[in-house]
């Protein structure tokens, strides 16, 4: 079984989907994960898809601070020179979260966490590593031996409130599928 | 390495002076913030100094923009916003929000060049001719021109004499004009602006109702006939005398939104049936043409139909039109959008996104939205709902890139 992830620097679509599962992933605290957030990431505003009383959708802001307070999530930033000089040349092609997360994962040769194609693209074009949502979830439930009804209700927690499903090419979609409906 | 071509200094340095100047920052305070004099800042703006990359970031930050904004590979565009600063009314209320609409009106026309670049899909141009000389200061003959140009760009457009179900559609598809909405201050109706490289872009206040905003296009439509070349910003207020031009573009606006010819049948068979033409009538009337029931009114008394000064005698005795129409039972049909850019904009962007052209942070900035407003929109571009064999609704998934006129093997 592939051992589980310690320092990961995260960008925010991630970020939102690990955001749906707050509860799971600081209950999974003890797995000794850590999840780098580039600080124009942290600054940004994040809401989930959510209904109120009558059922009618709003939306709802993240709240991160269990997780920040877990010590699971920890911000970062490019420091001056070659990180930075990285950042603005990824830039060019990315957002500023997007390009900050690759650019500290490049030089401090850390996975980096998306679920965005083209950002996926970039990162495997420069040899960073990159890893999924649904990559994350099936680390975790491994590692915390859990399943059935508990992970499909994870996973559609991040289907209903990020409004996230691995696209259909994804290897681990099938599995995701299965566990998410049937649970 | 990269996939984008690296920006020119000189782009890069017209980029930077725009960003400051579009949030009122000095070069001065530019050098302050860089730590540098300000011949340095000169330097970078006009692209003789690279800029470090610290300092990018510093800057970008400084002026509140994204690093990516400033850094994006899009060539820069003709500056749609100089010239609109330039016809400011200074004295009315909010011109700073006016300021910051103009950037923003800027912002969407570029992205909505650079969506249309990734992916090579031009907008269509179907421009009508430009008028031959000046709009006639007489009365009379300036509402016979406007009446005859609406009618001829109905002909144009295959529009018949039947209302328009949505004006804003039409003169996107069928004209290749961009329409934005925008959060313009209240007492400006819309603003418009021709240049070649990004075309006729209008925004309109989006805090307008749907019946003002339709005038508000018809009229800045107007302006694309009789001075297509002079950017232009409409305010509510009547004040003195209007220019011939604005004359010409409201007179337009009328014809355009009521054909004189659909209007008196109109009026012909509702007299006929009741023998009479009350204010009922024209309720439903406007309602029909998606117009407003004073405009509807005026456009009666221009054509002659009902007595001039209709409408004055129904102000003076404080006629509540929308009072009038609840009682009617007359909801609005028209479905001219308020949103802030057009639904082709929308989905260029989707597209450009499935095809992993931009990642999901860009998707979100081109949206105007957040990241989880920008997913339920794609998911709805590639979803339509349908009913199965059992009569449920159920989502199908469609593949934009399927070809219906290659076999498949």
């Amino acid at each position: 079984m592939e051992r589980v992830l310690r320092d990961i620097v995260v960008d925010a679509c991630c970020l939102i989907n690990l955001g749906a599962i707050a509860d799971t992933v600081v209950w999974s605290s003890r797995l000794g994960m850590k999840f780098h957030v580039p600080r124009i990431v942290s600054r940004e505003s994040f809401f989930l898809r959510a209904a109120d009383a009558d059922g009618n959708p709003i939306r709802r802001p993240i709240n991160l601070k269990p997780l920040t307070d877990a010590g699971i999530l920890v911000p970062c930033d490019v420091s001056p020179g070659a990180e930075t000089g990285l950042f603005v040349e990824f830039a060019r092609d990315l957002d500023d979260g997007e390009a900050m997360a690759l650019a500290i994962g490049r030089i401090r040769n850390w996975p980096v966490a998306t679920d965005d194609r083209k950002a996926s693209r970039l990162a495997r074009n420069e040899g960073i590593r990159v890893i999924t949502t649904p990559d994350l979830v099936k680390q975790i439930a491994v590692a915390r031996a859990f399943d059935g009804p508990r992970l499909a209700k994870c996973l559609q927690k991040i289907e209903y409130h990020a409004c996230f499903r691995p696209s259909d090419n994804h290897p681990l979609r099938k599995w995701w599928t299965r566990n998410a409906h049937t649970g | 390495m990269r996939e984008a071509e690296s920006v020119a200094p000189g782009v890069l340095g017209q980029r930077l002076a725009e960003a400051r100047k579009a949030c009122g920052k000095t070069q001065e305070a530019a050098a302050d913030c860089l730590g540098c004099s300000r011949p340095v800042v000169i330097a970078i703006e006009k692209g003789t100094r690279p800029a470090s990359a610290d300092e990018i970031v510093k800057l970008a930050s400084f002026y509140g923009r994204s690093v990516h904004e400033i850094m994006r590979p899009s060539a820069p565009q003709v500056a749609l916003a100089p010239h609109l600063r330039a016809v400011v009314d200074q004295s009315v209320k909010g011109s700073q929000d006016l300021s910051s609409a103009i950037w923003e009106m800027q912002r969407l026309a570029e992205d909505y060049v650079e969506l249309e670049r990734l992916m090579h899909a031009q907008l269509p141009e179907n421009h009508p001719p430009e008028l031959r000389g000046p709009v006639p200061s007489g009365a009379h003959e300036m509402r016979a021109l406007a009446e005859d140009v609406a009618l001829r760009e109905r002909a144009r457009l295959s529009l018949g004499d039947q209302p328009i179900l949505s004006l804003r559609r039409v003169l996107e598809s069928e004209v290749g004009i961009r329409i934005f909405c925008g959060a313009l201050p209240s007492a400006v109706a819309g603003m418009y602006a021709f240049v070649a490289d990004l075309r006729y872009c209008i925004m309109l206040n989006r805090k307008h109702p749907p019946e003002r905003r339709r005038a508000t296009l018809a009229h800045e439509y107007g302006h694309f006939f009789c001075d297509r070349h002079k950017p232009g910003i409409d305010y509510l207020s009547e004040g003195s005398r209007k220019p011939a031009n604005e004359r010409f573009a409201e007179a337009f606006a009328m014809s355009l939104l009521m054909p004189a010819t659909g209007v008196r049948r109109q009026f012909r068979e509702i007299r006929e049936t009741t023998n009479d033409f009350q204010v009922a009538d024209l309720c439903r009337l406007s309602n029909f043409y998606f117009v407003s029931v004073q405009a509807m009114t005026l456009r009666l008394e221009a054509l002659g139909l009902i007595l001039e000064g209709s409408w004055r005698l129904l102000a003076e005795n404080r006629f509540q039109a929308a009072a009038a129409k609840r009682g009617l039972n007359l909801s609005a049909q028209s479905s001219e959008s308020n949103d802030p850019y057009p639904e082709r904009y929308k989905f260029l962007a989707v597209q450009a996104f499935q095809h992993a052209l931009i990642s999901e942070g860009e998707l979100a900035v081109f949206l105007r939205c957040d990241r989880v407003t920008a997913r339920e929109i794609v998911r709805d571009c590639l979803n339509c709902s349908d009913v199965d064999e059992g009569g449920n609704e159920a989502m199908v998934s469609m593949r934009f890139e399927d070809s219906l006129l290659r076999s498949k093997s």
